[in-house]
């Protein structure tokens, strides 16, 4: 399966993922196949820092505890970062 | 109520805004706004406020001023340095407007104490700057059945929404079901943060607020904004109440209000 990813925030993964948005190819079908691929090939930290919200083709949000969500090839999600900061 | 001269004039900008008008200004003035936190949100969200006339502000922080604050709260000055935010904002605010009551509330807002201060507020605004305190307004509004109007920042970005599971909209929790993990997550301590993002995501929460007490506007309930200062780019994105939800979904779990532990954050390596 092909994903357009687009960060918003996650400064620090910037240098690791190569960049704000990417594709990525992957086998699988759930948001947690996406982690998981994730971890494998950028480390845990990636894996661990992107296990957070996810906006679906500009649409759908997908909580971060949700990880048996079914993707779709082509989908374009977009991880919003939790942020705490007032 | 009738409006002196003085009042007259105060307002008078905002008084010939279409939706505004004395009916308006009156709505303002018998509003009541809790604002949670006096810093980087706090401040310019409730200078605005007290500037509109909204007749009430509550402004809870158990901190005081400290020189690092000054960069982006802008409630406070040098000279307050070592006072309790909410003395030093309730200060400024009524040399702003002398016609604003401004309650304070220098304890820690905790489960006990939360519903029954809100209580008495039609909106509660939240510029707290840690999760647990995130978690306990959003369950305490949903209890009271409070608007929430939340703002949250961090390096760069800001975040805006509006929260009324109470007419049908997600809540916070809808959204964030849980408070993330230690190191997961960084504080503006650690990562930092820009005055004037601040000041953008403030602002917009007064907005909002001033958009619900008068009733005019599109709400920005069942809407989440992202915003990206470096860029200057704005997502908006349409949010749903989540089913799933373990505050307002269809089989909560979240029965009463929870002291999440306000956990020292480690390093988000």
């Amino acid at each position: 399966m092909k994903i357009g990813l687009r960060l918003y925030g996650f400064d620090e993964l910037v240098p690791i993922l190569g960049g704000k948005e990417l594709e990525i190819q992957f086998e699988g079908h759930t948001y947690g196949d996406l982690i998981h691929h994730l971890g494998e090939k950028y480390g845990d930290t990636v894996a661990k820092l992107l296990r957070q919200q996810v906006i679906r083709n500009s649409r759908q949000w997908i909580p971060g505890n949700e990880l048996g969500f079914l993707l779709e090839d082509g989908d374009r999600l977009m991880f919003i970062p939790m942020m705490g900061g007032g | 109520m009738k409006f002196s001269e003085e009042q007259i004039h105060r307002y008078s900008r905002q008084m010939i805004l279409p939706g505004v008008g004395g009916k308006g200004q009156r709505k303002l003035t018998e509003a009541k706004v809790f604002i949670m936190g006096a810093g980087g949100l706090g401040s310019p969200a409730a200078l605005y406020l007290a500037a509109a006339g909204v007749g009430t502000i509550g402004l809870a922080d158990s901190d005081r001023v400290e020189i690092h604050n000054l960069q982006r709260q802008i409630l406070h000055r040098t000279c307050d340095i070592g006072l309790p935010k909410v003395e030093s904002g309730k200060k400024t605010l009524e040399s702003l407007n002398p016609e604003v009551k401004v309650q304070i509330y220098p304890e820690r807002v905790t489960s006990a104490n939360i519903r029954e201060i809100i209580k008495d507020y039609d909106l509660v605004l939240d510029g707290s700057d840690n999760f647990p305190t995130r978690f306990l307004v959003n369950d305490a509004c949903y209890f009271e059945k409070k608007t929430l109007i939340s703002g949250a920042i961090l390096r760069f970005e800001g975040q805006l929404s509006t929260f009324k599971p109470h007419a049908n909209g997600p809540c916070y929790r809808c959204l964030f079901p849980e408070p993330p993990p230690p190191g997961h997550v960084p504080s503006c301590q650690e990562a930092g943060i820009l005055g004037a993002v601040a000041g953008i995501i403030g602002l917009f929460q007064a907005n909002e607020a001033l958009k619900e007490i008068l009733g005019i506007g599109k709400s920005m309930a069942g809407r989440f904004l992202a915003c990206d200062a470096l860029e200057l780019s704005f997502h908006e994105f349409k949010i749903e109440k989540n089913p799933h939800c373990l505050l307002c979904g269809e089989n909560p779990t979240i029965t009463e209000l929870i002291d999440y532990t306000q956990t020292c954050p480690g390093p988000v390596v």
